[in-house]
């Protein structure tokens, strides 16, 4: 009974890994310090974080400025942004999908909290 | 002052963006001068008895004109607001001015814009918000250049409380790099004791095969009033061209009074941490486990797991888990399919005893234009279903967010979110 339940698993795995459910995509930027975020359907993405002080969102005025933290629409759905800029420390981040949807980059196991949500955390090294 | 200096920025600039290649105003030439305006409309309402009703409304317009030198930076940030009563003044303000040759010799005088934030390890020393920016106002001055070392002196005046910073950043000397941050509000009746002291010292160090990082917090020695935080990087039993498996060991340690300087500890914490994750280089591919040991009480001990994925067949997988030694557990499951114009997707909650269901679809008919509906449910006899449809857009400078919300038992909720940013 168990080698036949093992058997279905394994059939099972192997048919979504042969219809690429289970096969990862390769990322259009392997070089780099980039953010990548793979989302073909979306207007606008924006990386919130705090060296741009959460988009605006936590200055004074407390205005989400919608040109901070714009990732660029590239090939195939993905969008980048470059944060080569960031100096030696940690980062908590996370995208700004269509306006209103936070989503934590699924690319970056590290997590941490900001104002009751899970976001991403990234640790740069000096 | 500021008012004086935005007309004299205005004068001088002529309205143009760019340099001022002419060179016949206030600006020199090789100076940048530049306006930016800022808007936000929002309302809110609800559909009550069949007919909509209005909640709030307001608009929030912001107008800067600044100008950049090697030498001179100056920002000036009006702002015309109406929430229930419309209010017109300086929002933000900045004059700052550096040593000819030498950048990190300056001084500057500010309004709203410089507030305190000290970073942490896993969660930041001093939050966000933790003193409002709206109400920060004094002057700062820099110096450095001696061995790369580069500091910050702020003295502010806080809605009169006084508000001290000092920053100190070392350059990387080989094997370590150092930021030493403190803090401190001194007031005669708002604060107990009458002062609030935050000092956190940073330290990133890299010895090869293992690199110690360590956040140090106190306040001038008080009993209590000190935590340490730490994870030992870059210790990678697994690297390959594809990625690597990296092992964080870290501790969390603070003392029983330490809440009377920052948030991001509990009083009398004592956590061991061990945290094993893989990265791809290549492939949009994650995962982490994350074991915690409290060893006051076991509220804060038991794993964590995350992992995420972007399929070739265009499938995101998305998952959370956390499972505590008292018993309480947590969890999400995401997945979804998407291509250019649509997508669907749907979420698994789990959080002790509830379980709720949510379901998303998005449809694209052009890049800058997404229309999606959201709908929930709890896996149980309440059930309690909510839905959501929004309608986004990013149409050049301006986006823009319709949403209407409703949950079993109560009125629809709309919002119209209208954002613009131009240069």
């Amino acid at each position: 009974m168990r080698i036949k339940a093992l058997s279905v698993m394994v059939s099972l795995l192997t048919l979504l890994c042969g219809c690429g459910i289970l096969t990862p995509v390769e990322k259009p930027a392997p070089d780099g310090r980039n953010l990548i975020l793979w989302m073909p359907g979306a207007s606008s993405v924006q990386v919130l974080a705090d060296w741009n002080e959460w988009g605006g969102s936590v200055a004074a005025g407390g205005i989400s400025n919608p040109s901070s933290g714009n990732m660029t629409r590239g090939e195939n759905g993905f969008w980048t942004l470059d944060i080569s800029h960031l100096e030696g420390g940690s980062y908590r981040y996370t995208f700004l999908v269509n306006g209103h949807r936070w989503l934590r980059d699924r690319d970056n196991p590290l997590t941490a909290e900001f104002q009751g949500r899970t976001v991403s955390l990234i640790m740069v090294p000096d | 002052m500021i008012l004086l200096l935005t007309a004299a920025l205005l004068a001088g600039g002529g309205g143009s963006t760019g340099p001022d290649s002419s060179g016949t105003g206030l600006i020199p030439e090789d100076w940048d001068f530049g306006y930016c305006a800022l808007f936000q409309a929002n309302a809110a309402g609800s559909w009550t008895d069949k007919q909509p009703l209005m909640d709030s409304t307001c608009f929030d317009a912001e107008f800067s004109v600044y100008t950049l030198s090697r030498e001179v930076d100056l920002l000036a940030t009006a702002v015309a607001r109406s929430e229930g009563s419309p209010e017109v003044g300086l929002r933000r303000a900045r004059a700052s001015v550096r040593w000819p040759g030498t950048p990190w010799l300056g001084g500057s005088v500010h309004y709203a814009d410089r507030q305190p934030f000290i970073p942490g390890l896993r969660q930041p020393v001093a939050e966000w918000g933790w003193i409002n920016a709206d109400s920060i106002m004094g002057f700062g001055v820099s110096g450095g250049g001696i061995l790369g070392f580069q500091a910050f002196y702020l003295l502010q005046e806080v809605q009169g409380d006084t508000l001290e910073q000092l920053n100190v950043f070392s350059p990387w000397l080989g094997f370590a790099g150092l930021d030493y941050y403190r803090a401190r509000l001194a007031s005669g009746d708002s604060i107990p004791g009458g002062e609030v002291i935050v000092n956190a010292l940073a330290i990133r160090t890299d010895f090869r095969y293992a690199s110690p990082w360590l956040v140090i917090t106190g306040s001038d020695g008080q009993a209590g009033r000190w935590a340490l935080s730490g994870d030992i990087r870059d210790i990678r039993p697994f690297e390959t061209g594809w990625g690597r498996l990296e092992v964080v060991p870290g501790i969390r340690f603070a003392g029983d009074s330490v809440d009377l300087v920052t948030d991001a500890y509990t009083p009398g914490q004592r956590i061991l941490t061990l945290g094993t994750y893989l990265e791809s280089r290549r492939y949009m591919v994650s995962a982490g486990l994350e074991g915690m040991v409290d060893l006051e009480s076991d509220s804060l001990s038991g794993v964590s797991a995350t992992a995420g994925m972007v399929s070739t067949g265009g499938v995101t997988w998305d998952m959370m888990l956390s499972v505590f030694a008292d018993g309480d557990y947590s969890g999400t499951l995401a997945t979804g399919i998407s291509d250019g114009f649509a997508s669907a997707g749907m979420m698994l909650e789990v959080i002790d005893d509830s379980t709720r269901l949510n379901g998303t679809a998005s449809y694209s008919p052009r890049r800058d234009v997404c229309a999606e509906i959201s709908v929930a449910g709890d896996l149980d006899d309440s059930l309690q279903p909510s839905c959501a449809v929004a309608v986004s857009s990013a149409l050049g400078p301006v986006k823009g967010l319709l949403a209407v919300d409703w949950t079993y038992g109560s009125s629809p909720v709309f919002r119209l979110n209208l954002r613009g940013f131009l240069r």
